[in-house]
């Protein structure tokens, strides 16, 4: 054999095995088939009955929950602290370590909205060593805003709970925060304002409890290392403790056994480092994984495999533009460029369907979605022609040089190049591209001064999960997220009255209301709502997604994930509340 | 000898010095703030922002933290992580063995293959054998070692089930791949070395003077051929060893390999200057100490090469 034949025939023996559609049917055949799940201690469970959930995991930096800002982080924080309240399956609050979520009602609020009254249950600490007290919870909201702390979400509370701006500006000492314990078992929270969001707050991971001598104990390297159970035991007062953290390797929390809510019916979660997507989809296929990515261009081959399933983030992206200036201070010429939108197209053809189509302003997840709205400004060829023309530039004459900015890389190219032949069709512009760099792309967001003219793709995610996140605080005039310049005294009235309204119901209708005047005015182009993709295996079972998860599915509800033991128990148990099916 | 080696050991200090001064210069010079990850979703407030900048000592002019920096290395002291919990002595300590392991692995197995081969395809120069070598070593040397990994995942993991994908520290049979993957490549750059150091030497004049002499054809390859062909591998042995044993950042990372490699991909992603400073300076003395070794192993293979 000569050097040509022998390269040929190992050519042909490489593209054998490395062509996906071949490759990855031939694995999974055999790996359901014949593959001894017992050969690794990685399976569903061992011969002795011990549950162990294998997920993909990534290295973390601590797990600390106010000092969180990173979703998939704050969801495995959920299975390792409790605050007050949770997120209930409907997005809702719900009594967690609080014995009831505070209304006016039940005498939790009072009358003028200002004050808030957490009564606790009694709560075990993981180590056994006593009780969650009120002090606990004034210790965690002290941390959070102590801006020597440095939490990411320090100023949340600003201009909510009394005194935390100036904590925050180091006008005043942590000490002064309206968050006080009037007993070892009663929370109380003072406002500065009525706020009708706040329990919405308190069931964020930030005012999860931690105990002051775990977090403040000595012989630690640094400051953060108290989540590291290297250095000793960590407390928590969730379903979980973390028992090991081999940095870059393995992540494993182990069932509390002195946990005070129901007892999580999983032994342990073992959480595998691995950044690389085609390992983690290899090690799946290989059972060595229950849930896991897998790359991205696998995606359209996966659709129709039922483990795949596609959880949506209480996130929005639209298509920004400075509303101040013209030409898109005529909201003519901005309800154009929504109707010249393809978005169907668009998902398919720029972001492999992994974002979803999406024409209201809140996303799925947060209370107050209704995908009804905002269908008018869908795709309509004839109407945005129309819009442009009844703007004063028919068919695209007279309009000023519009510069689409994104961030320089094959895919914001990609995307780009969708616009530019886009608009070209339906509106006759001709788009000026702009790539720049991510820095300069996101200090453009922080900046007023540096503000990018023109077109730009950006969005907002949940920091909780309560419209006012998403009205007041983000489109409201002058406010710092208000990036694009939006104004109406209408919008502003409506959700400000919303944001301080004591009764849910009323407040409700008055979100909806606000979101309705948003929407019509076209501030921006709602164009989809990200989603979180992973292959889960069917013995998975319970698993209860949240638009807040980050990507780790499941976390609010770590206690309720089983494992089935027979492989045949199937899908029925799978999610459906938030989870969307990909088809 | 003794002397040599002190004026070797003094001169590294300047070596590790610019080499400490070149990393901390670069770093500063990418964009991205350790104190501020992530501006556009999660822009940390001023204060907060200083506050943190005060206590990893990243307010202070750049100067000063480099000063600050190296009293405390002078001292063993290589600080705290800033992303991970540990330290940074603590990180090294953790997983400079795991990388060591790896990296002494291959080099065994590099040098115990690919020194026969190397041997073997010299003496038998365009044979079968000796091509096949030449076109499988290319091959080996010329591919990204990500695609071998996974070519080699898919095949005994996914489809032989000999092996697991991902890398269990417990569990030996999870250490093969990586190994072998670690290994081809050393095995590959051997056999080349090797094969092509002896045949330079094999058609000499000496050598061919030694076969008139009436010499044995053993006593000609072990005496002449083998001591004299091997030099060049020495050579290639320092960096090779230093560089092995710190990790490889890809095989590492893509099998989740706690070791050194693995660290340092993660120290540039998370803008950790202490790791990413601590890491660098560790891999600069021990490709320093290993040239070191090598050169004064020179002179017991080869006497022509005495300290001057």
């Amino acid at each position: 054999m000569n050097k040509l034949h022998f390269l040929a025939l190992l050519m042909v023996i490489i593209a054998g095995i490395s062509s996906p559609g071949v490759q990855s049917n031939t694995v999974k055949a055999v790996s359901h088939d014949t593959f001894d799940a017992g050969m690794v201690n990685s399976s569903a469970t061992n011969s002795s009955g011990v549950k162990v959930l294998h997920i993909q995991g990534r290295e973390y930096s601590r797990f600390d929950p106010q000092m969180t800002a990173n979703n998939a982080q704050a969801t495995l924080e959920g299975a390792l602290f409790r605050g007050l309240l949770r997120y209930d399956e409907n997005s809702n609050p719900a009594p967690s370590i609080a014995l009831e979520v505070p209304t006016i009602a039940n005498g939790g609020i009072s009358a003028d909205g200002l004050t808030y009254i957490y009564k606790l249950r009694e709560w075990k600490w993981s180590d056994g060593k006593g009780v969650v007290t009120a002090q606990d919870f004034v210790y965690a909201f002290q941390r959070l805003v102590d801006p020597k702390a440095g939490s990411p979400y320090g100023s949340l509370l600003n201009g909510i709970v009394v005194n935390a701006t100036d904590i925050q500006n180091g006008k005043q000492p942590v000490s002064s925060l309206g968050v006080k314990a009037l007993d070892d078992k009663t929370l109380q929270v003072t406002l500065v304002k009525p706020a009708s969001y706040f329990n919405a707050i308190a069931s964020m991971w930030i005012t999860y409890a931690v105990r002051k001598d775990n977090v403040e104990r000595t012989g630690l390297p640094k400051d953060s290392s108290w989540t590291d159970p290297a250095y000793g035991v960590v407390v928590g007062s969730g379903p979980f403790i973390i028992t090991k953290w081999d940095h870059n390797k393995e992540i494993v929390f182990e069932r509390n056994p002195n946990y005070s809510g129901t007892p999580a019916k999983l032994d342990d979660i073992d959480q595998i480092v691995i950044t690389d997507s085609k390992i983690a989809y290899a090690a799946y296929q290989n059972n060595e994984l229950d849930i896991s990515g897998f790359p991205s261009d696998l995606f359209s081959t996966l659709k129709s495999d039922p483990a795949l399933h596609q959880y949506k983030a209480a996130c929005t992206n639209y298509l920004g533009m400075n509303n101040v200036n013209p030409p898109f201070d005529n909201k003519l010429v901005r309800e154009a460029f929504s109707y010249a939108i393809d978005r169907d197209t668009r998902e398919h053809v720029v972001d492999n369907d992994i974002n979803v189509k999406q024409l209201s302003w809140l996303p799925e997840g947060v209370p107050g979605y209704d995908p009804s709205l905002g269908t008018q400004f869908d795709f309509n060829a004839d109407k945005a022609k129309k819009a442009l023309a009844d703007a004063g530039y028919p068919d695209g004459k007279g309009l000023p040089e519009i510069t689409f900015n994104y961030v320089s890389s094959s895919d914001g190219q990609k995307t780009a190049d969708w616009y530019k032949e886009q608009f070209k069709d339906v509106l006759n512009v001709d788009l000026k591209l702009n790539p720049i760099d991510l820095k300069t792309y996101l200090e453009s967001f922080n900046d007023p001064a540096k503000r990018l003219t023109g077109l730009y793709e950006w969005g907002w995610c949940a920091d909780y999960l309560h419209p006012s996140d998403w009205m007041q605080f983000v489109f409201g005039t002058n406010q710092a997220n208000n990036v694009v310049g939006y104004s109406n005294p209408q919008f502003d009235k409506v959700s400000m009255a919303a944001d301080a309204e004591l009764d849910p119901k009323k407040a409700a209708d008055e979100y909806r209301q606000a979101q309705e005047l948003l929407i019509a005015d076209v501030p921006v182009v709602f164009l989809n709502t990200p989603t979180a993709t992973k292959l889960v295996k069917p013995r998975v079972l319970n698993l209860t997604p949240n638009a807040l998860d980050g990507g780790v599915i499941g976390g609010f509800f770590w206690e309720n994930i089983d494992l089935a033991v027979d492989n045949s128990t199937s899908q029925a148990a799978l999610p459906t509340a938030v989870a969307t099916k990909a088809q | 000898m003794v002397e040599y080696a002190a004026r070797r050991m003094i001169w590294m200090i300047p070596v590790l010095l610019a080499v400490s001064l070149i990393t901390f210069t670069l770093i500063h010079l990418v964009p991205g703030d350790p104190c501020n990850p992530d501006p556009g979703q999660h822009p940390i407030p001023p204060i907060a922002e200083s506050s943190c900048k005060e206590k990893y000592g990243l307010d202070q002019p750049l100067f000063i933290q480099y000063t600050h920096y190296l009293a405390n290395v002078l001292q063993g002291d290589f600080g705290v992580s800033l992303f991970d919990s540990r330290t940074v002595n603590e990180i090294i300590v953790d997983d400079f063995p795991v990388s060591a392991a790896f990296g002494l692995g291959a080099l065994l197995i590099g040098l115990g293959l690919g020194i026969p081969l190397g041997l073997y395809c010299a003496a038998r120069r365009n044979s079968t054998i000796d091509r096949l070598c030449t076109v499988l070593t290319m091959l080996i040397i010329a591919t990204p070692s990500f695609v071998f990994a996974i070519l080699l995942i898919f095949l005994f993991a996914g489809t032989l089930h000999l092996v697991t994908v991902l890398f269990y520290r417990d569990q030996w049979q999870s250490w093969l791949l990586p190994l072998a993957l670690l290994g081809m490549r050393i095995v590959a750059l051997v056999q080349r070395f090797v094969r092509a150091g002896v045949l330079e030497i094999l058609y000499s004049d000496y050598i061919r003077t030694a076969h008139s002499k009436g010499l044995k054809q053993t006593t000609v390859y072990v005496r002449h051929v083998l001591r004299n062909g091997l030099l060049p591998l020495l050579t290639l042995l320092g960096p090779l060893a230093a560089d092995l044993l710190t990790g490889s950042f890809i095989i590492e990372s893509i099998f989740g390999i706690p070791g050194l490699g693995h660290a340092f991909v993660i120290s540039v992603v998370e803008r950790d200057y202490p790791l990413l400073m601590g890491v660098t300076l560790f891999f600069a003395l021990l490709l320093f100490t290993f040239n070191l070794i090598v050169d004064l192993s020179y002179p017991l293979v080869d006497p022509r090469m005495a300290y001057r």
